[in-house]
């Protein structure tokens, strides 16, 4: 496949809010290393906004400087409003995490101990959704968390993150080690949770596909920053697949489209291009250079995502 | 921003309750262990007594100020590859700051070394009292000043009849407090505290053995001093640990035999007095330590 030598300039505006969730110029140092590099982001009320990008390219970090389990060396976090880092236990008292890591902390202890203790921490803490999430998750209240499966301990983490009913959900590749029979069922109840509770989520994950569902709100994000961030109808209805036919003699790699993405040969006389922009205005430049769009396509979320990591970076 | 209610913080009392249950469960294996030795070494005392009823002892008091050291020994046993402010843990992602969480976690592990120094000194005097032992009977003591801790005639100095106060049943409590909390501030100051440790202990013995070899003796001239006013001194580290009732020396006095001398009366004022100024100063290198844990601070980076 040959990709666009640059990006699109993607829309990064989500209106003026307010929003759930909100980085504004974010910047986080670790040494010389440069996790994130002043980075915009906002997540408006309700919204299941998911996160993509490559490995490092600071999802992770983002999350934590929203909980403040990382301070941002410069620029402000904010969730529901309150400034993260200077009152990092409200935030977190309004969040729902599941961490990156495979861990619970306690080895040694029961896992309904260990929901007992978690309990004491959010006085909204809920038994009734606790008992119906373990029953869901088969999640054994007897067992000792350093014991448990990787993807048990998941369930376990997505358990606690629920069981308080947080205005706010950070999910950090909330899927990795479930097998696919764990990961349907957790999503579903995922997808049942949102509908009833009146929540913000914001996911980071490489796995889109799996939770292309849930999602309304789409940001990408590379090497620390944000490379834009939409609505997903918006991401639908401006990033689409063209397939057109060429005219004989035309030498699509020495054509330029605004918008490109990718392009790819197809059968014959006829092309593959991805393009961001308006359907018609993308259809009247093919025509111009003399190609016929025989269809446009939108693009799974994951495919989006795909073909707009895959881009290089405007200088 | 919309109308919303925020979730409430959890109550500092509702945060102590559970990580004392919490500390409770992590220290029951300790427990389980420290219980099946006492009661190993009680019937081991006691058969001693029935073999041989003749010679009750008195009730080795001394061995009190070993208890202190349990202090020191309950950070290292939480300590060790558990949850702690430096590694990244689900603890700290919970709505309390990290320093105040670290904080209220060491003071919640100290309600149990408490309940272990209580349950200990029990053990110890009942099963004591059961192979026949009494408290020990008034004796008399040399009674060397501090500002001359180690006179040249020894046994001109004053002597008083002693015996056992009351008080010194709560020093293990105070002295296991102390170093409990000098210990929890290495643990929260430093990343490696087995490697602090092991590493001035290390420097010290190449430093004398430096001296010793290089005839740079006088290296120690001030060290000394200041070590054993630090060990001896009124408020010293004998003071905290037994009351400055263990004998700094015995004496061979002139006219033959031997005397037990003190540095000092052990009286309850200065023990108190120096139980209180270890145990601030422990409490202080807490905080001073936690202040390493703000939040935000870098436990996830691993850095």
């Amino acid at each position: 496949m040959k990709t666009s030598p640059m990006a699109p300039t993607l829309p990064v505006n989500l209106g003026e809010g307010p929003f759930a969730l909100s980085a504004d110029n974010v910047v986080k140092r670790y040494g010389s290393v440069t996790a994130l590099d002043g980075l915009d982001l906002k997540v408006p009320f309700g919204a299941v906004y998911v996160l993509v990008g490559p490995n490092g390219a600071g999802k992770t970090t983002l999350l934590r400087v929203l909980m403040n389990l990382e301070r941002s060396s410069d620029g402000q976090a904010a969730v529901l409003g309150i400034d993260a880092r200077q009152d990092g236990p409200r935030v977190r008292a309004q969040i729902g995490y599941v961490p990156e890591e495979h861990s619970l902390g306690y080895p040694w202890m029961k896992v309904g101990r260990l929901l007992d203790l978690c309990s004491a921490y959010h006085p909204t803490w809920d038994p009734e959704i606790t008992a119906r999430l373990a029953a869901e998750l088969e999640i054994n209240p007897a067992r000792r968390c350093g014991q448990l499966s990787k993807g048990t301990v998941r369930r376990v983490q997505l358990l606690l993150a629920l069981a308080h009913r947080p205005p706010v959900l950070l999910l950090d590749e909330p899927t990795d080690g479930l097998d696919h029979v764990a990961r349907d069922r957790m999503l579903e109840f995922l997808a049942e949770y949102l509908v009833d509770t009146p929540t913000t989520a914001l996911i980071s994950t490489h796995r889109v596909y799996e939770i292309e569902r849930l999602v309304d709100h789409v940001g990408v994000i590379r090497e620390g920053r944000l490379l834009g961030q939409m609505p997903l109808e918006e991401l639908r209805r401006g990033l689409r697949r063209y397939s057109a036919d060429i005219p004989e003699g035309w030498e699509p790699e020495e054509w330029e489209m605004e918008g490109m993405v990718a392009l790819r040969p197809g059968l014959g006389r006829s092309i593959e291009c991805t393009v961001w922009g308006e359907e018609e205005r993308v259809v009247a430049d093919f025509a111009v250079a003399g190609a016929n769009v025989r269809e446009s396509a939108p693009l799974s979320v994951d495919e989006a995502a795909t073909t707009l990591l895959s881009t290089r970076e405007v200088s | 921003m919309k109308d919303m209610e925020f979730h409430p913080l959890p109550s500092t009392g509702d945060v102590f309750k559970e990580q004392t249950r919490t500390m409770g469960l992590a220290l029951r294996p300790l427990g389980i262990g420290v219980a099946i030795f006492l009661v190993a070494n009680g019937a081991f005392v006691l058969y001693r007594s029935l073999v041989d009823p003749a010679t009750p002892a008195p009730l080795p008091t001394d061995a009190l100020a070993w208890m202190s050291f349990v202090g020191m020994g309950l950070p290292l046993f939480l300590g060790r590859g558990s949850v702690t402010p430096f590694r990244p843990g689900l603890p700290w992602t919970l709505p309390v700051g990290r320093a105040r969480h670290a904080l209220i976690r060491v003071a919640a592990a100290w309600i149990w070394l408490m309940v272990g120094v209580g349950a200990l000194l029990v053990w110890y005097v009942g099963v004591h009292l059961m192979a026949g032992s009494a408290m020990r009977e008034p004796m008399l003591y040399l009674v060397a000043p501090f500002s001359n801790p180690r006179p040249a005639e020894p046994g001109s100095l004053p002597t008083v009849l002693w015996s056992f106060p009351w008080w010194i049943w709560l020093v293990p409590f105070l002295a296991t407090t102390a170093l409990y909390c000098w210990t929890s501030a290495l643990f929260l100051a430093t990343r490696h505290p087995g490697r602090w440790l092991m590493g001035t202990l290390l420097g010290m013995f190449l430093l004398a053995l430096f001296a010793n070899r290089t005839n740079f003796i006088h290296l120690f001239d001030w060290v000394d001093p200041a070590l054993m006013g630090l060990l001896e001194g009124r408020f010293g580290f004998f003071t905290l640990t037994a009351g400055g009732a263990v004998p700094a020396a015995w004496v061979d006095l002139p006219a033959g035999g031997r005397m037990p001398m003190f540095v000092g009366m052990p009286t309850f004022g200065r023990w108190l007095v120096a139980s209180g100024l270890w145990i601030s100063m422990g409490i202080g290198l807490m905080c001073l330590a936690a202040l390493r844990h703000r939040d935000g601070s870098g436990a996830w980076s691993g850095r």
